[in-house]
């Protein structure tokens, strides 16, 4: 079991967010979450962060109880995340975008940065090389990794923030609608990295996605939340033929994609 | 990395750099003096108001820590002058880190308070602690030398004072080609999604302060130095000010701004000083100097927040665009910036 979900509430003054909501990854899972939009699921990725405190309930990771840890303490455990708004930082390159994923794992101190001292230096270069070998080449951004971010189109800056992502070399990846916005051929690529990079890094993954096309074909299995609490479990094929979840969801899906 | 146009142009800037004694007054050396040390306290105020978005109204108070350490360890101590500089730059590291403390929980307009209450507490310990300080009437310290060579005059001093910015310079630039420099930024600009992804704002907002601190204590025992004398009056909440304005006019966030900035308001009075004495023959008035200052001041950190917000550093290289269109006739290059399939 890497993460552990046990009864999590959560509120904002009156509303009740999340409602007691309980699950588990397993180690290696592409374990995806779904429902209507303000179901509560930005919020679950926002209390594994340790951003938003739960009023009850506990998370762990990987046997750590979470939830008196602060969130940048979360990423040094080998959790990372992407945002559904992206949340990069528009005034700097796509490489130090990225770099900034690296945060915790470049160790040379501040003065020996500012004094440029062969061992920093030598760092320095080397999560460089790797983040273009491993990361930006993989995810097309190579090219562009001297621009702006602020200044590329929204499909390559949901590749920078799933690069940052990555680059803190997590176990465990979330990722709040990866394809969102993006036309067909978008999608298929992203998907495509995601499943390259969970192949190779080995890792698990917790996805949360409107696109049910995507979902049903690389989820290993699905949570569906309502108002707060989870109202299903299973594989693809088991959510796929539930008729709570067709009715207050998937239908509804479903329409949308005709009109 | 270095072809040989960079080249050929660094090494005119040194030669012109390494020259600037020889041909110059002592007029003009003692403003290239007092401004090459402005532009090593605004590259440190600049770290952490530009790159961090940290507002700081008590960096002139910084400086006094570092003249004030620095200039007591010379004149009780006898330590050798480049040693005082460095323990004056970390005391008042230290003082920032301990001032910064409960500040930096602080955003906005509550942390420019927090710091200004920073600003006018070291300045009562400045007046009031005369053991140590002197007093209003302020330390007299000897003038720097190094194995009996002194730098007591202009044109010596400036190879000490523009020594120091260029190295100033050089350590800020290199800052933010590491982790620590862009974990600044990260905090600047989304401080929340910062500390998502794996920084400690507080964290990284107390080693600015504590970065920017040090290099306001190694610019105050320059002036020290250079002024062989330390009295609050160099350290009083206006120099603050006018710190702030050399970022905001400079362009917060770049080293060229604080270079600028630096050098700008330090000219500055110079130009308001002349002006006044032209009109004060036709409309004699006695404090009219320094509060035309301080207004300018005022009026020019107000109007560059409005319609300049990237200051000078902005504006110089537009400046140079148009000269250069001026001769190329042809609207100078166009910067390509976007080939992406
Ligand atoms: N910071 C907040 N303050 C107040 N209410 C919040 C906050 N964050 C979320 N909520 C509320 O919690 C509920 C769940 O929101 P959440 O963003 O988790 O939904 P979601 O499932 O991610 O929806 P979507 O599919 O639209 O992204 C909503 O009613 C929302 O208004
Ligand atoms: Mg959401």
């Amino acid at each position: 079991m890497i993460l552990k979900l046990d009864k999590l509430s959560l509120s904002f003054g009156g509303i009740q967010a999340l409602n007691g909501v309980s699950f588990e990854i397993k180690e290696g899972e592409l374990f995806s979450l779904i429902g209507p939009n303000g179901a509560g699921k930005t919020s679950v990725i926002n209390a594994i962060c340790s951003f938003y405190k739960p009023t009850k309930g506990e998370i762990y990771f990987k046997d750590k109880l979470l939830n008196p840890l602060k969130p940048y303490n979360i990423t040094a455990l080998g959790v990372s995340r992407t945002f559904q708004n992206t949340e990069l930082f528009a005034g700097m390159s796509v490489l130090d975008n990225i770099k900034l994923g690296s945060h915790n794992r470049l160790k040379a101190s501040t003065l020996s940065g500012m004094f440029h001292l062969p061992w920093a230096k030598k760092e320095e270069r080397e999560e460089e090389k790797y983040l273009r070998e491993e990361i930006l080449k993989r995810l097309g951004l190579d090219e562009v990794r001297n621009r702006f971010v602020g200044t590329l189109p929204y499909g390559l800056q949901k590749r920078v923030d799933l690069g940052r992502a990555l680059a803190s070399r997590p176990e465990l990846l979330i990722l709040d609608e990866p394809v969102a916005g993006m036309n067909n051929d978008e999608s298929r690529d992203m998907v495509e990295c995601l499943l390259h990079f969970k192949k190779a890094w080995n890792l698990t993954i917790l996805l949360v996605e409107h696109d049910m096309e995507v979902v049903m074909s690389i989820s290993d299995r699905i949570v569906v939340m309502n108002f707060g609490q989870k109202i299903a479990e299973g594989t693809p094929q088991e959510i796929q033929n539930n008729e709570q979840v067709i009715t207050i969801y998937l239908g509804k899906q479903y329409e949308k994609d005709v009109s | 990395m270095v072809n040989k146009k960079s080249l050929v142009k660094w090494a005119v800037i040194a030669a012109i750099l390494a020259t600037v004694p020889l041909y110059s007054g002592n007029y003009i050396l003692s403003l290239v003096n007092l401004a090459a040390i402005a532009v090593t306290g605004a590259v440190g105020l600049n770290i952490l108001t530009g790159y961090t978005g940290q507002i700081s109204l008590g960096h002139a108070a910084f400086m006094g820590v570092g003249a004030y350490v620095a200039g007591y360890l010379m004149t009780n101590y006898h330590l050798p002058f480049l040693l005082a500089v460095l323990i004056g730059g970390i005391a008042s590291a230290i003082a920032g880190i301990i001032f910064g403390s409960p500040s930096l929980r602080l955003k906005g307009l509550y942390l420019a308070m927090a710091t200004l209450a920073s600003q006018i507490l070291l300045e009562y310990v400045f007046k009031n602690w005369r053991s140590v300080t002197g007093g209003v009437s302020g330390m007299y310290i000897e003038s720097p030398s190094i194995l009996g060579f002194s730098f007591g005059t202009d044109q010596r001093f400036y190879y000490l004072a523009m020594g120091f910015a260029l190295i100033a310079i050089w350590t800020a630039s290199n800052l933010f080609k590491t982790k620590t420099g862009r974990a600044f930024i990260a905090i600047r600009d989304r401080d929340i999604a910062a500390e998502i992804i794996g920084i400690s704002s507080f964290k990284y907002k107390l080693i600015s302060f504590a970065i920017s601190s040090f290099y306001a204590g190694v610019a105050g025992s320059l002036l020290a130095l250079y002024l062989t004398l330390v009295v609050p009056e160099s350290f009083v909440l206006s120099v603050s000010i006018q710190y702030v304005a050399m970022v905001i006019i400079g362009g917060p966030g770049t080293i060229a701004g604080a270079i600028y900035g630096a050098i700008f308001v330090t000219l500055l009075p110079q130009g308001i000083e002349y002006i006044t004495n032209i009109l004060a023959q036709f409309y004699p008035m006695e404090a009219l100097f320094a509060a035309l200052r301080d207004m300018t001041f005022g009026l020019l950190i107000i109007l560059f927040l409005l319609f300049e917000p990237k200051g000078l550093s902005d504006i110089i290289p537009r400046i140079g665009r148009w000269f250069k269109g001026l001769f190329l006739k042809k609207g100078g290059e166009s910067r390509n910036l976007s080939h992406i399939q």
